[in-house]
């Protein structure tokens, strides 16, 4: 879609694993608790996203 | 979950306040209700999922409210409520849940609140109730029981219908096993097409205009930077020009300081060439009076030199002059010949008169010129003296004329010398005009200086406004990167997802019929065998000469299909894989079974077997049965039995609960 380059970056499989079982994690929460909107879910999922990339371990 | 007690007030055909105690022995794991045809047996299933969800599903739109209290309530006027209460166990934690309509009587007739209440609280460590908000009871109780599995759990067999055409079953399935989760998280990522997804957000977030305008702008201050480099080189080509102008003026000035002497003989040169003229002119004007002058009284001029002659001859002359003045000898003559005097005395030869005439003659030419000197010095005299003035202003006008030549010879001598002096020096004019023209010079340079610190100060302006756009876009851009970064990880996301789920249905497709199978073969007394679609619908099938059938249905087959089918989803449900993260997506769950008339059109044989396996699948199991129904399962199950209630009919409105002890089996 975009022409933008992210040959220089790579996934960082740690942060990947937990952005992994957070979403899951949260996604199954709602399955349960059925409290977040798809909108608001989509929000919470990005802002796992986000804080995973750019936690400093 | 496991579910300690129900207590029902007023609900349909219980009044009162009744209390249900549920065994939660795991030996023990069933509590049995027993009941007649219409005894309540259903309105018990219902009162648990009206207090759950705050819905009902009777056949008869009556009132939730016992008969008999609205009658009561009638008949003293009062208020009273409906209410249903459950105590349960989940995660370790005790909750209350009680739901209450309240009812009130207007004009002889009990009508309910518009809105029923629900109360939720669970019991901490320290033993103290904590409350749960109204607004978080909803989807606490969904966490607990999903309202969608329900109907799997609290099983209405005359409701529940066949298990096949159930449209609820693949989310049922999906929800129990976890794969809603793994399909949830695929549609909230989604794609970068789709606006309301996470990848979809990312790509919107993405300001790929930005980096348009930020390209746009560098491209601007490139340019204004090297229109500015053009600019300044000219500017500093026209300073150099100008210092350079500026130093052949002050030359110049120098110069013309120099030719200060010049300039001041030039002047008196044009003075005196201007008093020159003037001269020269008078001169000629004078010349011009003198010769009025001469040819007024020439024969004077001729005449007089002759005239002085003749009376510088005369002046020793002996003039006698005792003769008459300017008489001459013929007048004398004639009068003596008239013989009368002018006077009147007459003259007569000889007398007095004639004798004084003869003397006269003799002083009168011809025989005296002593007389004719005398008049002719006289006269010259007049004459000489009358030209006095005409030779006074000749010799005026003459004197002038010399003075006007004498004066026109010294200017023109002075002029030559002036002439003389200025020969060889350099001309102030042309050094002026050239000085004129460096200062012209240097005021159209200075304008084109102005001119271009304005296109300088213009091209700085764009340099500035387009490093401010660039700035923020270049962030923009900045920031792209970034959500590039999200995206590339959100994508990473998704491929494991669509994998896991790929994997997960496939492995919960195969189990689920594995489990199935087993429990439909512990249930069922025939050779058939239970097949299950991708949709997670059930069909049974047989072997018929190699070849499998689709077989039909009894009511009793479909019955023992579909606890077949439960008890593999229930034991599937509560299946802990060792390990955890291979499972992240589902909650090990003990749910309960909470079954309305489980054995209705099934046979004796089958409620056998049904009997044996219900327990050992779930943690705990409410059987609320008919007598007869029980007769055929007692023998299976009566060992597991931890608390036995009797719902014992009073009337077509009124039931009581009653709890059967060892003595009253």
């Amino acid at each position: 879609m975009s022409s933008f380059n992210t040959e220089e970056f790579e996934i960082d499989k740690k942060k990947l694993e937990i952005i992994k079982y957070r979403t899951i994690h949260e996604e199954k929460n709602n399955v349960k608790t059925k409290a977040k909107s798809r909108d608001a879910m989509i929000e919470t999922l990005r802002s796992i996203l986000i804080e995973e990339v750019n936690k400093k371990y | 979950m496991i579910i300690k007690s129900l207590e029902i007030k007023n609900f349909r055909q219980f009044k009162n306040e009744k209390k249900i105690l549920f065994s939660t022995s795991e030996s023990e794991n069933i509590t049995l209700i027993q009941g007649d045809n219409t005894s309540g047996k259903t309105t018990l299933l219902q009162a648990f999922i009206w207090c759950l969800y705050g819905e009902a599903n009777f056949k008869s739109k009556d009132s939730l409210i016992n008969t008999i209290t609205s009658y009561d309530m009638m008949a003293s006027n009062s208020d009273d409520e409906v209410k249903v209460s459950i105590e349960l166990i989940h995660h370790g934690l005790i909750y209350y849940i009680s739901r209450s309509l309240n009812h009130v009587v207007r004009i002889n007739e009990v009508k309910p609140a518009p809105m029923n209440i629900v109360e939720m609280s669970y019991k901490q460590q320290d033993g103290q109730q904590q409350r749960i908000p109204t607004h978080q009871i909803k989807q606490k109780i969904e966490e607990i029981l999903p309202q969608d599995l329900s109907t799997y759990f609290l099983y209405d067999t005359e409701r529940f219908g066949n298990i096949t055409t159930k449209s609820d079953v693949t989310d049922a399935v999906k929800g129990i096993l976890g794969l809603t989760v793994l399909e949830n998280t695929l549609n909230h990522i989604g794609k970068e097409t789709q606006k309301t997804s996470l990848l979809g957000k990312f790509h919107a977030s993405l300001n790929l205009k930005g980096n348009q305008v930020a390209d746009e702008a560098l491209k601007n201050m490139q340019e204004a930077e090297d229109m500015k480099v053009t600019l300044k080189e000219r500017e500093k080509e026209k300073t150099k020009e100008l210092e350079h102008y500026h130093t052949a003026k002050k030359q110049t000035i120098e110069i013309l300081r120099g030719l200060e002497e010049s300039a001041k003989l030039q002047l008196e040169r044009e003075k005196k060439e201007k008093e020159l003229i003037y001269e020269k002119n008078f001169l000629n004007e004078s010349f011009a009076q003198f010769y009025r002058n001469f040819k007024s009284n020439t024969f004077m001029y001729l005449a007089k030199p002759l005239m002085n002659k003749a009376l510088e001859e005369l002046k020793n002359a002996s003039v006698d002059d005792k003769g008459i003045k300017d008489m001459n000898a013929n007048s004398i003559r004639d009068i003596i010949q008239r013989a009368r005097c002018v006077c009147g005395t007459e003259i007569v030869e000889g007398n007095t008169a004639h004798n004084c005439l003869m003397d006269e003659l003799q002083f009168l030419p011809p025989e005296s010129i002593g007389n004719l000197i005398r008049n002719f010095k006289e006269k010259t005299n007049i004459m000489i003296g009358a030209s006095e003035n005409y030779f006074e202003n000749l010799n005026s006008h003459f004197k002038s004329i010399l003075i006007r030549q004498n004066k026109i010879s010294e200017l023109e001598d002075e002029i030559e010398s002036i002439k003389s002096n200025l020969k060889d020096r350099d001309s102030v004019r042309k050094h002026q005009e050239n000085l004129t023209e460096i200062e012209n010079k240097i005021t159209n340079i200075e304008n084109l200086l102005e001119s271009l610190k304005k296109q300088i100060w213009d091209q700085d302006k764009i340099i500035e406004t387009n490093h401010k756009t660039y700035s923020n876009n270049i962030g923009a851009s900045e920031k792209n990167r970034e959500i590039r970064v999200y995206m590339e990880y959100a994508q990473e996301l998704l491929k494991w997802v669509e994998t896991r789920y790929s994997n997960r249905e496939n492995d919960i497709k195969n189990k689920l019929e594995e489990k199935v199978n087993e429990y439909f073969t512990k249930i069922y007394h025939g050779s058939r065998k239970v097949r299950i679609d991708d949709k997670y619908r059930v069909t049974l099938i047989t072997t018929s000469s190699d070849r499998e059938l689709i077989t039909d249905e009894s009511q009793g087959l479909e019955t023992v299909k579909n606890f077949a089918f439960i008890s593999g989803l229930v034991d599937m449900a509560k299946e802990k894989l060792n390990d955890e993260k291979s499972n992240l997506e589902m909650d090990a769950e003990d749910y309960p079974l909470i079954l309305d008339a489980p054995f209705s059109n099934a046979d004796e044989k089958h409620v056998e077997n049904i009997s044996k396996v219900l327990p050992e699948v779930a943690r705990q199991l409410i059987l609320i049965v008919m007598a007869k129904d029980w007769n055929y399962a007692e023998k299976s199950m009566k060992n597991k039995v931890g608390k036995r209630y009797y719902l014992d009919k009073k009337s077509e409105v009124l039931t009581e609960i009653v709890e059967v002890g060892e003595f009253n089996v």
